[in-house]
């Protein structure tokens, strides 16, 4: 039996700390425990092949660029798009001046409101889940992952603007929905 | 500062991506707008709400630790008693033989070929032959394709076709997962006299010179590869070629 070369364990260490990250990343998209699986899985094989790419640093950005894209070209199909609000409402790229202010049909919530309301059981991955998939993705390379606006930029392959307009719209919609449920 | 302009460096403070300039702008903007901090405050809680209970997925230890066996990480010995794995980086030193004689020379891993059909058919090959050890033929035993089926749900996602060939001679034994190349793989696992026969099945990518070849031979061992409503089919035996041919049109017309 062989044993693994250098490139193989550099590979390892690169991809192992983050397939949690990955898993997390792709089950947010595809909603489907066993399609996580499976992309993390095809994700480490690519991370293998595409090794030499890797130009060395934070090796998590690199590696959910890899499992992002094995969701969306393996599991496109399967890729849920919330009906909350017509996509074409909504993508803006924030470089022609669109404003980025909502405006909310009903009274927000004050912030104390707000936070009963979130605090309800399941209620925030409800609603992070009830996003279209362009913006659930910024949202959750953000606030779970933690990634930086160039990160996410370079993970999703959109110019950086971009990423600050889908996030804050990711925000106002969550907000929105947040606003609307029926406070028991 | 209007509003609309304050909005987002809103964002990217909560986001610590501003520089000290802008802080400071919209520090005046907010000291004098009233609607702004509020929109501020709902943002906090709701990124505080967000961090404290979105759910973090986290991969389960058998996933794990495929991914770590793909990657040719070798698990602790304790580690992979306990987890009773069946996918085990070959350790034999009669199946590294036969290895050598299917012209692989070092196991390499899976993933670090480029994918091509010869490839893969030495995946496959080797993947069978590592089935042929003692204990690591099956994940489930049953000879009742209602059994096997199921059980491959929730471990691959597609429903690999099992079949009930008893009739013809070939008895199901039962159903494994496995790792060829790339693909995640079922393999439903059939017995002919001695011989074991190995189906694996995967779902057919749709990229040219990658699928094994249609026929194969190689130290005894002969393999058949096929598609089949979008899945890729291929079986390996010792058994020889001919009845190998038959276990493949008896499985077709099934």
């Amino acid at each position: 039996m062989s044993e693994p070369d250098a490139s193989d364990r550099r590979v390892a260490a690169a991809v192992l700390p983050h397939l949690d990250a990955g898993y997390n990343l792709a089950m947010w998209l595809t909603r489907d425990p066993e399609r996580a699986r499976d992309t993390v899985q095809e994700a480490a094989l690519r991370a293998v092949r595409f090794f030499a790419s890797f130009k060395g640093g934070d090796a998590r950005p690199w590696f959910l660029g890899i499992v992002r894209n094995v969701v969306y070209s393996a599991h496109e199909a399967s890729l849920r798009r919330a009906d909350v609000v017509p996509f074409s409402q909504l993508e803006g790229d924030g470089d022609d001046g669109e404003s980025f202010v909502e405006g909310v049909a009903s009274p927000a919530p004050t912030p104390e409101e707000l936070a009963a309301r979130l605090e309800e059981q399941g209620a925030v991955d409800r609603l992070i889940a009830g996003l279209p998939v362009e913006f659930k993705e910024v949202l959750v390379l953000r606030e779970l992952e933690e990634l930086s606006y160039k990160e996410i930029a370079a993970v999703v392959g959109i110019p950086i603007g971009t990423v600050m307009s889908r996030l804050s719209r990711a925000r106002a919609l969550l907000l929105a929905a947040a606003g609307e449920r029926v406070p028991r | 500062m209007s509003c609309e302009d304050a909005a987002p460096l809103l964002h990217a403070s909560l986001d610590g991506e501003l520089d000290s300039a802008h802080e400071a702008e919209l520090e005046r903007h907010l000291a004098g707008c009233g609607r702004c901090a509020e929109e501020l405050a709902r943002q906090r809680v709701l990124k505080a709400a967000v961090r404290a209970s979105a759910s973090r997925h986290r991969l389960d230890p058998v996933a794990r630790q495929r991914v770590e066996a793909s990657l040719g990480s070798t698990s602790a010995p304790a580690r992979r008693a306990a987890a009773m794995p069946r996918r085990a980086v070959l350790g034999g030193s009669v199946a590294a033989s036969l290895l050598v004689g299917f012209g692989l020379g070092t196991w390499l891993g899976p993933g670090l070929r480029p994918p091509d059909g010869a490839g893969l058919a030495e995946d496959v090959l080797a993947a069978h032959v590592r089935g042929l050890q003692p204990g690591h033929a099956i994940d489930v035993a049953s000879s009742n394709r209602h059994t096997v089926n199921p059980w491959f749900a929730g471990r691959v996602g597609f429903s690999p076709p099992v079949k009930d060939l008893a009739s013809d001679g070939f008895v199901l034994v039962g159903g494994r997962l496995d790792q060829v190349g790339r693909h995640a793989a079922a393999v439903v696992v059939y017995q002919r006299g001695q011989h074991q026969i190995d189906l694996f099945v995967w779902p057919e990518v749709a990229e040219p010179g990658v699928a094994p070849p249609a026929a194969a031979s190689r130290d005894g061992y002969n393999l058949r590869s096929w598609l089949d409503g979008g899945l890729r089919l291929t079986a390996v035996s010792g058994l020889n070629a001919a009845e190998l041919d038959g276990f493949v049109a008896r499985w077709r017309a099934a």
